[in-house]
């Protein structure tokens, strides 16, 4: 089943150290509603939640930090980067940034990591930052694309959608793995839609000059 | 009469039936529209999109002035049928065989240099795409009809840049109807092949100016 999220983004705390009633959920829930925001205390947990669920908007809070027998936030980071680039992940460990491994921290960096704030920060840092996520994924391409190709029925989504110049055939359910990866064909179609949108609003513009 | 001569790869694995499709959707066309024995048609399916076919074929023809179709591959330099060249325009370009043509061309990136090496070798005038060109499985037949709309105007009478004119309008009324139709992703790859279109040459011709 599909599930759309329209309206509000889906917030996934995946965080060991929080609780249902801290403040930073609280907040949370009161900005982007209770139905909205949800805590996993176990890596893997929130890592299958949010694959499960990757036609939502979505915004994850990450520890890095979990029991021996979880994945590592990194490794959570890591899987969910293998099958999108479209959800926002906002890392929020007791660490200081000094204690992440260098390769850890490059790899945040060239993989759209949103920000990475200290858990001793005002839980402020981290409601700024989910703000500014939200207002990325409602204005962002890509995003918007996604949610478009998520509305569409299964018989649609795995139909044959278009061949490209390289004898290449997708269905819309590839087309979204593209946009969701970012491949150089995700973002063509992503640069090709606001070409759209340009020559559309020109179009206009001259039918109203007429 | 005119010489139509239809090139088209029918055996490329992914997109061979979309171009004997716009070949078959052409070829009923000027069945429909020949008011008696007004065109001379000649097809050339995979088995005759080689280099050697055309050293031989195209001589027969190009005293006069005819009209070369293309339905399959291409690169900036060239148009391939099973991944290998059979137009080109490197140094074992064959382009002076089509000297004195309408070279009319549904396949990638022949626009970018191809058609102006084909200019420069003699053709009159040519029609094709400068970019990657998409087809859309899920609307073969608008597909099919923006790819030849440019010729079929120039076989109704129109001049070239009449019938150039003519298949840009035809694309920009399909992306304004599947953008009707809640379909913004299909109006952007139809924008982008239309943005591509690019016409060289004389614009003058018509399809009177063929007749031999």
């Amino acid at each position: 089943v599909v599930k759309v999220n329209s309206g509000q983004p889906k917030i996934v705390i995946i965080h060991d150290d929080l609780s249902e009633d801290d403040p930073l959920l609280v907040e949370l829930r009161d900005a982007y509603g209770s139905e909205n925001v949800t805590l996993k205390k176990e890596s893997q947990e929130g890592l299958d939640y949010v694959l499960a669920n990757l036609s939502e908007k979505a915004i994850v809070i990450l520890d890095l930090n979990f029991k021996a027998n979880e994945p590592s936030g990194v490794d959570v980071f890591d899987k969910i980067r293998e099958r999108t680039s479209l959800i926002y992940i906002i890392v929020l460990t007791a660490k200081d940034l000094h204690q992440v491994a260098a390769e850890d921290l490059v790899k945040f960096i060239n993989n759209d990591a949103l920000a990475f704030i200290p858990v001793t920060d005002s839980y402020q840092k981290v409601l700024e930052a989910v703000a500014k996520a939200a207002h990325e994924l409602d204005t962002s391409v890509g995003s918007v694309l996604e949610q478009w190709i998520s509305r569409q029925s299964d018989d649609v989504k795995n139909a044959p959608y278009v061949t490209t110049e390289t004898g290449k055939r997708y269905t819309l359910g590839n087309l979204l793995d593209e946009i969701r990866k970012q491949t150089a064909f995700g973002k063509k179609m992503e640069k090709n839609i606001l070409l759209l949108a340009v020559d559309l609003l020109t179009r206009q513009k001259e039918r109203i000059d007429d | 009469m005119i010489s139509v001569n239809i090139a088209f790869d029918n055996r490329d694995a992914e997109l061979g039936e979309f171009f004997r499709q716009c070949k078959d959707d052409l070829i009923t066309f000027l069945n429909d529209n020949d008011a008696g024995d007004e065109y001379d048609v000649h097809e050339m399916h995979s088995g005759l999109c080689n280099m050697a076919y055309l050293d031989n074929r195209m001589p027969l023809i190009n005293a006069n002035n005819f009209l070369f179709i293309a339905y399959s591959h291409g690169e900036d330099n060239c148009l391939l049928a099973g991944g290998t060249a059979y137009i080109v325009s490197n140094h074992y370009s064959n382009v002076h065989l089509f000297t004195n043509s309408f070279f009319y061309s549904v396949a990638c990136f022949t626009g970018a240099r191809l058609g102006g090496h084909l200019i420069n070798s003699g053709s009159h005038t040519f029609i094709g795409y400068r970019d990657s060109y998409q087809v859309l499985d899920r609307y073969m037949a608008v597909a099919i009809e923006c790819a030849n709309l440019g010729i079929k105007m120039f076989f109704t009478g129109r001049n070239v840049e009449e019938a150039f004119r003519l298949m840009k309008q035809l694309y920009t009324q399909k992306v304004d109807r599947l953008i009707a139709l809640g379909d913004p992703l299909g109006a952007s790859f139809l924008r982008e092949n239309r943005d591509g279109l690019v016409q060289l040459g004389r614009q003058d011709l018509t399809a009177a100016d063929f007749e031999v």
